[in-house]
């Protein structure tokens, strides 16, 4: 029977067997159902009870063929239709003889047949079935069958008819079943090698891609360059299982590849002998990757022209070097090195380009970061220097303006023996010029706390601001009465302050400063009429003005005076400022939460504004 | 201790300073004198050489090798000068200074370069128990 069943691939056979199963499960349904139906028909002579035992057997054979064939034992099947075809007809012969109901059993065959056991089944079992059709024709026409009607010719023609018919049918059908089965099965095998394949590279790939990433993520960590490339090297060679891995830095100037960092000992040896080349050297792998800024494979060292040989690394097989490139800009040469012929395959070069240039990426920013540093230690030194200078002018500068001032002022007060009215003018003259000038350090030391975003108040709690408005007139009192002295009608000077002003927080001497500042300002360029200063609690806020009836301030300047030395006039008839007081006092009030602005009028008069937040 | 007759203390590094004290002192005040001590680690030493006990110390800040502050916590450890009063005498008004001389547990402070007018009347005030931070 081997020869029926062609010999079946694992594939096929596996297909094969399923249906096969199903088919003797069909086998065993449809014989026990024969059984059932002629049994009850024949069960009155003792002749029927044998048929029916035989039949039972039948049925109990079949189903045991179909357990065997389920657990493995494919040929049991194809034992079986011969001996159940046979058994069938004895049971046929005891029954009905030939018929149409009949030739409906043996086309069963033949299905079956060509399902379970192929087309040389098919063939088989339709010329048994021939046979056995004319033989039984032949036994009812002896009238040996218990059937005595007379056999005609048309019966078993029909039924031959009918059987080749089916099993020509079924020839045609399980070819095409086969060729496609086959054709499936191929490209299932088809299929799975490329998937087997894929999944191969894939996990390849993934590991490639895990090493690169590994190393990425140091990339990305470390900015310190002596830290980072060693172990990049490190981990190329042991992730790429390689033999050799050297970083090259390149200098624009000097065009030098310099030995950055080797794996191994190996490195460690080349980095401490300092070993370098020059762009141009030939043969060298490295050299032509930076000339190029293009990658240099070389899997076979032996048949290449470029490849140099280096007595460190004897079992080199295979060389490539990736040029480090950021925008096309040259940083170093990535270097690999194999023992293996034909160790770099396309797959992974564009990995190890990727991570030239990743490396390249993050040499350049380590450069620029320490770069950065470097300008960032030496402004911190600028600071620490203009802090210091800042420092000394507070000493060092006022240390012998206040000898000055001092001694101006015990002269001029007769200390050292009596002063002529001219010499008195002269030195007073003298002694608030030099007032100016500490002015002028004082403000140019506060200006320069303001731009390093180092000016901090001191907050006093419950500050009475009537007192240090008083305290502010009267500073300013003193310039207004000298001022008045060389005018014909005196400025008037009116106070629009609200009594017990709620105490508050805030910063006492800023505040007088910012007052005095204002006041003085006022004084110093108002020619006729009047000052008035003003301070109210408006909600949550203390509002105060000074205003004056002085030349105003043209529009265009009045963005301007906020800016360090800039002053309104430039005539230096009035008594001259420094130009800082507006920005420090905007600065002071801004400290405190408030603001300050200015309303002007060309001919009418300036009206300085400043809030101060209420603070219990 | 004679209110109209204060005996006044004074430390400070720059001669220049010690000149105009004394004449401002002796001369202005008409005090009978300025006693000029130096910034030294017999501070305290110095102090009881006097003979007599300060009404007032008039200390610079920044001076070496010990500053005002470390001059006045010398002289805190001392209960003999409890009732001195100690005032700085500063010429860098910077608001950390301020606070840094209050919490120091200075009495007051006064503004460099003296103010030769108001001096007089600072001391005056002092003297009746004024906290004065005469520092604009």
């Amino acid at each position: 029977m081997n020869k029926i069943i062609s010999r079946p691939t694992t594939e096929e056979h596996q297909a094969r067997k399923t249906i096969m199963e199903v088919a003797y499960l069909c086998l065993s349904v449809f014989l026990f159902l024969i059984v059932i139906l002629s049994g009850r028909a024949n069960f009155a002579s003792a002749a029927s009870r044998v048929s029916f035992a035989v039949q039972v057997l039948i049925g109990v054979a079949s189903l045991a063929c179909f357990v065997l064939a389920r657990r493995g034992h494919t040929m049991a099947g194809a034992y079986f239709l011969p001996y159940g075809v046979l058994l069938l007809t004895f049971a046929l012969i005891n029954s009905t003889g030939i018929g149409s109901v009949n030739a409906l059993f043996f086309v069963t065959i033949v299905v079956i047949a060509g399902v379970t056991a192929g087309m040389r089944g098919v063939i088989l079992f339709a010329a048994l079935s021939v046979v056995s059709v004319v033989g039984l024709s032949l036994a009812q026409a002896q009238g040996l069958l218990a059937n005595k009607t007379p056999v005609s010719v048309v019966t078993p023609a029909i039924t031959i008819a009918h059987v080749v018919g089916d099993a020509l049918v079924l020839v045609l059908l399980i070819r095409i079943f086969n060729q496609n089965l086959h054709r499936a099965l191929a490209s299932n095998q088809e299929l799975r090698q490329l998937q087997t394949g894929l999944e191969q590279r894939i996990a390849e790939r993934t590991r490639d891609l895990q090493i690169a990433a590994d190393v990425s993520r140091q990339i990305t960590r470390v900015l310190d360059l002596d830290v980072l490339l060693p172990k990049l090297v490190q981990k190329t060679r042991q992730g790429f299982n390689l033999y050799y891995v050297a970083l090259y830095l390149h200098d624009q100037h000097t065009g030098k590849l310099t030995l950055e960092a080797g794996a191994g000992r190996e490195g460690a040896r080349m980095k401490s002998d300092e070993e370098s080349l020059h762009i141009s050297a030939r043969p060298s792998v490295v050299a032509q990757a930076a000339r190029e800024h293009k990658p240099e494979i070389i899997n076979d060292t032996a048949q290449s022209a470029i490849y140099s040989f280096d007595p460190h690394l004897p079992d080199t097989r295979a060389e490539a070097a990736f040029p480090m490139l950021v925008s096309d800009e040259l940083v170093g040469v990535l270097d690999l090195e194999s023992e293996t012929v034909g160790r770099f395959q396309e797959s992974e070069t564009q990995i190890f380009a990727t991570l030239a240039e990743q490396i390249a990426i993050a040499v350049r920013n380590a450069q620029l970061y320490s770069r950065q540093e470097q300008v960032a230690r030496e402004l911190e030194r600028t600071d620490l220097m203009k802090s210091r200078f800042l420092a000394s002018m507070s000493h060092e500068l006022r240390t012998p303006l206040n000898a000055i001032i001092n001694f101006t002022q015990l002269i001029a007060m007769g200390v050292a023996g009596p002063v002529t009215d001219e010499q008195a003018t002269m030195l007073n003259t003298s002694l608030s010029s030099s007032r100016h000038l500490l002015q002028l350090i004082n403000d140019v030391l506060d200006i320069s706390k303001i731009q390093a975003g180092k000016l901090s108040l001191y907050i006093e709690e419950d500050v009475n601001l009537n007192v240090e408005i008083k305290a502010a007139v009267d500073m300013a009192e003193p310039l207004l009465q000298k001022q008045d002295a060389s005018r014909e009608r005196p400025i008037r000077f009116i106070q629009d302050v609200d009594k017990d002003l709620p105490l508050t927080a805030c910063d006492r001497r800023r505040l007088r400063q910012v007052l005095l500042n204002l006041l003085s300002n006022a004084i110093k360029f108002t020619e006729q009429g009047s000052i008035t200063l003003s301070a109210k609690k408006r909600g949550d806020e203390f509002l105060f003005a000074v205003m004056d009836t002085g030349p105003g301030i043209p529009r265009e300047m009045q963005a301007r005076i906020f800016e360090p030395f800039v002053q309104a006039t430039n005539d230096n008839k009035h008594a001259p400022g420094t130009g800082l007081g507006l920005p420090i006092s905007r600065s002071l009030v801004q400290a405190h939460g408030g603001d300050l602005w200015m309303e002007s009028a060309l001919g009418e008069g300036t009206t300085f504004f400043f809030t101060l937040p209420f603070r219990q | 201790m004679n209110p109209q007759k204060p005996i006044l203390v004074y430390v400070e590094d720059d001669e220049n300073s010690i000149f105009v004290m004394k004449m401002v002192v002796e001369r202005v005040m008409k005090l009978p004198t300025l006693y000029v001590l130096q910034s030294r680690a017999d501070f305290v030493q110095q102090v009881k050489g006097l003979g007599v006990v300060p009404d007032v110390f008039l200390l610079d800040i920044q001076m070496k090798p010990y500053d005002g502050v470390e001059l006045l916590s010398m002289l805190r450890s001392d209960p003999q000068f409890d009732k001195s009063k100690v005032i700085a005498l500063t010429a860098s008004v910077t608001n950390e200074e301020v606070s840094l001389l209050k919490r120091g547990g200075f009495d007051g402070a006064i503004a460099k370069p003296l103010n030769i007018e108001v001096f007089p009347d600072l001391i005056a005030r002092i003297m009746k128990g004024e906290s004065i931070w005469h520092i604009v």
